[in-house]
């Protein structure tokens, strides 16, 4: 496992390929290359315990205050302490469509589909129905430029069918990037599959791979030709049912061609990952260990990672919480299980720390990964035990590159949809006028 | 539409079409009906739900409402369960005459477009299901989870509307598929191969005499890449210079990891062989021998041996020795398609092959262009077992298996052959449904198609249906995932969880094969029980009342147990419904009385308004008043009450089960209150009233046989398919109804069936364009 690390954190230096050096040689001239990346908290946090104190002293404006972190952080984020000047914590920032508005319970379901999207979920007998992700709108305009549109990445698989939280279909919970309204884009659980499908297509050897490649070509084709007389046969509801099977096609077929170009990243085998291993902490730093990569070779540009789905149950024996998550956040007041809900908190933070030491030690185009990585971190719930949607636990990091700034508390009026940090964050990756949900217009202030 | 409306179109079907009569007029019989029977609580400003229906003079006002207002109330009085009001309740020909102005006035019977079947992706059961029955391959978990997440469309993940692929999707179908080719078709070993090292071939950090030496710590080591994974004979022959008081110890590494240790206690210079069968993978392997008791004492009396040292003389490597085994299926397939040639696929038999597996994954033989395709891309393969694997990822990943038949031009014969495996099996047609398949008009022979079903029905593939169906239906599929707090629960582990749901899918099979009325799910004197549900219910499973063994389906260790001694009975006994219906710590009434309200009688109530607030559950709450108390405080707002005053006195009823299903006689130290009464005014008290009750509304068949339908046709139904929906029900005993019947009229009806309809419909579609 050592050599892995290591191979990560030195693999700028190592990775020697010719389409690095065609950036290395951009690079100079060109606008750094950006990067965005969600990492959710499921089932929210211990609130005054994660969040700094407000700053009472100055006038709330509508641009926001923003200070300095206080010089001691709340003991939930101790672990990234050390890490203070990197990232910023905003507060204020509401998630308005989670709220029932009429729809009844369901908070979990609801915070996890409306933490990218602003779009209230559609609660009707598990039929699913949303809107597009922000994550997705970076990877439909941005995804085209790298082998993979958008890597999506969770400590939890997307389960079966059914209702999760009160009525609502599991997708809601279990996902947090949507493709379209109707479709949650796939999820990857098994760091070792992911890091074969992503740098072995499938084979360790590197033979073989050129093989795997053709293979999938050649059968890709001919299912391209099957779709393409089924076609013929279909009435209209079905061929837009089909073109989903086509659309799928066409992304695949566009990752083969550049995997061809791109002779496959040579990762060594010393960065493959073991088996999936059952503790949490072991498993989130080999997805992030994955997600670097991944960034790193420019294998895709836009990710997102769920530490659980949200409302998740996991059971964190490991630090010697014996409740499930989600069941110990409804602690009403009791304070042995406040305490089981902060020692989760306070693991989570230490992840949060690998993550960006993780992006800050890897290289690309000459910088740190971090500097050009915008990142954004957070839930969709506040406080698990009251299930409420404003003043989310909101952290940025990275994204320097691309003017961002850190070190601050960035306090905002309540009510600031959250949506509108995703379109600050969407607009200095070029995505310029998206609209995404209930946002309302670019967040300020993030350069300061 | 309105978001709480209380009226998912389904229920619109629950009870029978109004005879014909005369029509109701709007201001003596309907406006006399919403005086009598609504505006009690629905009039003026602080009317019910906010519906004040005393604002109307006239038919214009009234239809000036939207449509939803009127679909709620249609559902509100087409409901087993009528609304709960204190006044007197109308009689059958005055609820009759106003669903029937609801009817005429807003067109919930009138016949409007045809509900259209879309094509459906295949869900990962069907998948998962389709791979084993048909190759024998049981699909890795692992893999199956990144199928992309079905999700369901009215409680069933088989409704093609809602059954969407995101956009890599047809990476991991193809992923899937390359999986199931390779454990389908294996591949054969080559003769085993022979490797040797001696003397300098073997690296050591010394030599002597021609010979690896050992004389301190220390490996020799030999490397070699294994290209067929498998089971490998290593022999090492060594020889030792003894010394001191033990025999030279020597240790074999595979791969830096020790596997064994053995002594080299012959003499000095006698050589020993040491044999090892060891398992290696494909790919670079490092073997060494390691020395670990190196000894040496310069002090040691004259001719007494000083040093002790071991000697590799050589290494030889055999293998692989296994062969793997063919599957069945690869056995099947080499006796048919020996495709004897250079190159397999330009062997005569090769469309032949293709054709065959085309016809069982996709419902039809693949066509001349199409096994042409296949032929290209593999002519250039030399391997038989390379050309069948990617024939048959191809066949996997093709739209043709992925979409699941319908609306895809094939035959009406094979369509419902095809139909037939999905809705009883979850699964491909198997060979004897192809067979019948291929002669014209099979499925219009009544009673072969009816002899076909039960033949399915009777095969254990079955299993798949009951799992699929009923275990949704239930809302008990996910129960296994459901946790429960440990400390107030140890023993509701996932285990006994899946056990739970086992005993309900039981007894529906039992009711299912034995042909014993529906109702008998409700009201059951007996059970199947394993070891650990009989401990759970407080049962000596020693002891227990046997009634004859369980079906051979069942499984081990599975009995049926009588239960005319227990305070059990039916399904709302089991402790799969039970406990699906709990919280972690606890029981919720609410939630058990809306599951009744939902699953048995058919009128899930809306959801809470978002002012409900919740429940104080501290501690110290749960010490001042029992549940039932502080749950009434926090009913009585007038929002709430109309649902609550319904589902709590039936999840009551169910208290004397805690909230993994044992029975127990009392709650927080307080006896079990397990009485209430409902809005008519039926007095409740424990599951035997409940299950009195629940016989009397004669919701339930009717119910059920609705979902059936709807999973049938993998599609919700809307109320125009009330008159099929009616034609089935008149096929069943009404005295008797039985599963196997409501699946009979199901198979026969014309929505089933409703080929060439459908058919003709794209056939003119094709020639408009």
């Amino acid at each position: 496992m050592m050599d892995r690390r290591r191979f990560l954190q030195g693999a700028g230096a190592l990775l020697a390929l010719p389409w690095m050096e065609r950036f290395a040689l951009a690079s100079d001239w060109r606008a750094p290359t950006g990067r965005l990346l969600y990492v959710y908290l499921p089932n929210g946090v211990h609130v005054p315990d994660w969040i700094p104190a407000a700053s009472s002293d100055k006038k709330m404006k509508p641009g926001g205050r923003h200070g300095r972190l206080p010089k001691r952080l709340p003991h939930s984020l101790e672990a990234l302490q050390p890490l203070r000047v990197k990232f910023s914590i905003l507060t204020g920032l509401t998630n308005d469509k989670g709220r029932p508005h009429g729809d009844g319970p369901g908070d979990h379901a609801r915070a996890g589909a409306t933490f990218l999207t602003g779009v209230q979920p559609l609660k009707e007998n598990g039929a699913v129905s949303v809107g597009i992700s922000a994550d997705q709108i970076a990877a439909q305009a941005i995804g085209t430029q790298t082998r993979l549109k958008s890597l999506q990445l969770g400590c939890e698989a997307a389960g079966n069918a059914g209702q999760c939280d009160s009525g609502y279909a599991c997708a809601y919970s279990d996902n947090i990037s949507w493709q379209n309204a109707t479709t949650p884009s796939s999820k990857d659980v098994r760091p070792r599959q992911l890091f074969d499908r992503l740098f072995r297509a499938g084979a360790t050897d590197p033979a073989e791979r050129v093989n795997d490649l053709k293979r999938h070509g050649s059968i890709l084709d001919a299912v391209q030709a099957d779709a393409k007389s089924l076609r013929r046969d279909l009435n209209v509801t079905d061929r837009n049912k089909l073109e989903e099977y086509f659309t799928g096609i066409r992304e695949l077929e566009r990752r083969l061609v550049r995997a061809e170009e791109e002779v496959v990243a040579e990762v060594p085998d010393e960065a493959r990952p073991g088996n999936l291993p059952k503790n949490f902490t072991e498993h989130v730093r080999l997805l992030i260990d994955m997600l670097v990569l991944a960034f790193q070779t420019d294998t895709t540009r836009v990710a997102s990672l769920m530490f659980g789905n949200e409302g998740s149950n996991r059971r964190f024996l490991e630090i010697g919480v014996r409740g499930g998550h989600h069941t110990i956040t409804h602690h009403k007041g009791e304070l042995k299980l406040i305490e089981e809900v902060k020692a989760i908190n306070r693991l989570h933070s230490q992840q949060l720390a690998y993550l960006i030491k993780a992006l800050e030690e890897a290289q690309f185009d000459g910088r740190s990964l971090l500097a050009s990585t915008m990142t954004i971190i957070g839930s969709g719930i506040a406080d698990g035990n009251r299930h409420d949607h404003h003043d989310l636990p909101i952290l940025t990091t990275g994204g320097t590159a691309l003017g961002w700034n850190h070190g601050k508390l960035r306090e905002y009026p309540k009510e600031t949809p959250l949506g509108n940090l995703h379109l600050e964050a969407l607009d200095r990756l070029g995505v310029k006028g998206a609209s995404l949900g209930d946002a309302t217009g670019l967040l300020p202030g993030l350069t300061q | 539409m309105l978001r709480h409306a209380w009226f998912p179109p389904v229920f619109l079907l629950l009870s029978a079409a109004p005879a014909v009569a005369q029509e109701p007029n709007f201001e003596t019989d309907v406006l006399d009906f919403l005086d009598k029977h609504c505006l009690h609580c629905h009039e003026g400003s602080k009317a019910e739900a906010e519906v004040d229906l005393g604002r109307y003079l006239s038919l214009e006002e009234a239809r000036a409402e939207p449509e939803d207002l009127w679909l709620a109330g249609w559902k509100t009085w087409n409901q087993a369960m009528p609304p709960p009001r204190h006044d007197s309740q109308p009689t059958d020909e005055e609820r009759a005459q106003f669903l029937r102005w609801l009817d005429a006035e807003h067109g919930l019977g009138s016949a409007p477009p045809k509900p259209q079947i879309v094509m459906r992706r295949m869900n990962r059961s069907m998948y998962r299901h389709a791979v084993k029955d048909w190759l024998g391959v049981e699909v890795p978990e692992e893999m199956l989870e990144t199928l992309p997440q079905d999700e369901t469309g009215d409680g069933f993940d088989n409704v093609g509307a809602s059954l969407t692929m995101a956009e890599d999707a047809v990476l991991r179908y193809l992923e899937a598929a390359e999986i199931v080719a390779a454990l389908a078709i294996v591949d054969r070993n080559p003769e085993p191969r022979l490797w040797g090292w001696r003397g300098q071939d073997i690296e050591a950090p010394n030599y002597s005499g021609g010979d690896a030496a050992l004389w301190s710590t220390g490996n020799a080591t030999v490397h070699v890449r294994i290209e067929k994974p498998g089971r490998y004979r290593l022999k090492i022959r060594a020889h030792a210079q003894q010394a001191g008081d033990e025999a030279a110890m020597a240790a074999l590494l595979v791969d830096a990891r020790v596997k064994e240790r053995v002594s080299v206690d012959a003499p000095d210079g006698e050589e020993m062989e040491f044999p090892w069968e060891i398992p290696l993978e494909k790919g670079e392997h490092r073997l060494a021998i390691r020395f670990l008791n190196d000894y040496w004492n310069p002090d040691a009396p004259e001719g007494t041996p000083r040093d002790r040292n071991l000697y590799i003389s050589s290494f030889s490597l055999e293998g692989p020795l296994d062969q793997p085994e063919p599957t069945v299926f690869q056995e099947r397939l080499y006796e048919a398609f020996p495709l004897k040639k250079k190159h397999p696929a330009t062997a005569k038999d090769f469309p032949k092959l293709v054709k065959a597996l085309s016809l069982r994954a996709w419902g039809r033989e693949a066509e001349r262009a199409e096994w042409k395709r296949l032929q290209k891309m593999t002519a250039h393969l030399e391997s038989w077992e390379d050309t069948v694997r990617w024939t048959l990822t191809a066949i996997l990943t093709s739209p043709r298996f992925l979409f699941d038949g319908e609306n895809m031009g094939l035959e009406p014969e094979a369509l419902m052959a095809v139909r037939l495996s999905r809705f009883l099996w979850s699964s491909v047609p198997d060979e004897k449904l192809w067979v019948m398949a291929s002669e014209q008009d099979w499925h219009r022979d009544e009673q072969r198609l009816l002899h076909t079903v039960d033949r399915m029905l009777a095969d254990p593939k079955h299993r798949a249906w009951l799992e699929d169906f009923f275990a949704q239906n239930f809302r008990i599929r996910a129960l296994p995932n459901q946790d429960f707090d440990e400390q107030l629960f140890p023993q509701a582990d996932q285990e006994l969880r899946r056990d739970m749901v086992q005993e309900t899918l039981q007894l529906c099979d039992d009711i299912l094969q034995n042909d014993r009325d529906l109702n008998l799910l409700l009201q059951a004197d007996y059970t199947f029980l394993n070891h650990s549900l009989a401990a759970h219910y407080g049962l000596d499973w020693e002891k227990l009342p046997q009634e004859g063994s369980a079906s051979t389906r069942s499984g081990l260790g599975w009995r049926k147990v009588s239960l005319k001694n227990s305070r059990r009975r039916g399904i709302l006994g089991h402790a799969s419904i039970l406990s699906a219906t709990s919280l972690t710590t606890r029981t919720s009434p609410v939630r058990r009385g809306r599951w009744i309200l939902d699953n048995l009688l058919g009128s899930a109530p809306p959801p809470p308004p978002a002012d409900a607030g919740l429940l104080d559950e501290s501690p110290e709450a749960s010490l001042d008043a029992p549940l039932r108390g502080r749950l009434e405080a926090h009913r009585d707002k007038p929002q709430c009450i109309s649902c609550h005053k319904v589902m709590d006195p039936l999840g009551f009823s169910l208290e004397r089960f805690d909230a993994v299903g044992r029975l127990r006689d009392s709650v927080d130290g307080r006896p079990v209150d397990a009485g209430g009464t409902l809005p008519d005014g039926t007095k409740l008290e424990g599951l035997m009233d409940m299950v009195d009750v629940l016989e009397a509304r004669e919701g339930f068949p009717r119910l059920l046989i609705m979902r059936l339908t709807a999973y049938a046709l993998g599609r919700p139904l809307t109320p125009t398919d009330r008159p099929m929906l009616e034609g089935i029900l008149r096929e069943m005993d009404p005295e008797h109804p039985t599963l196997r019947a409501a699946i009979h009229a199901i198979v026969k009806s014309e929505a089933f069936q409703g080929v060439a309809l459908e058919l003709e419909e794209v056939e003119s579609e094709k020639e408009r364009r």
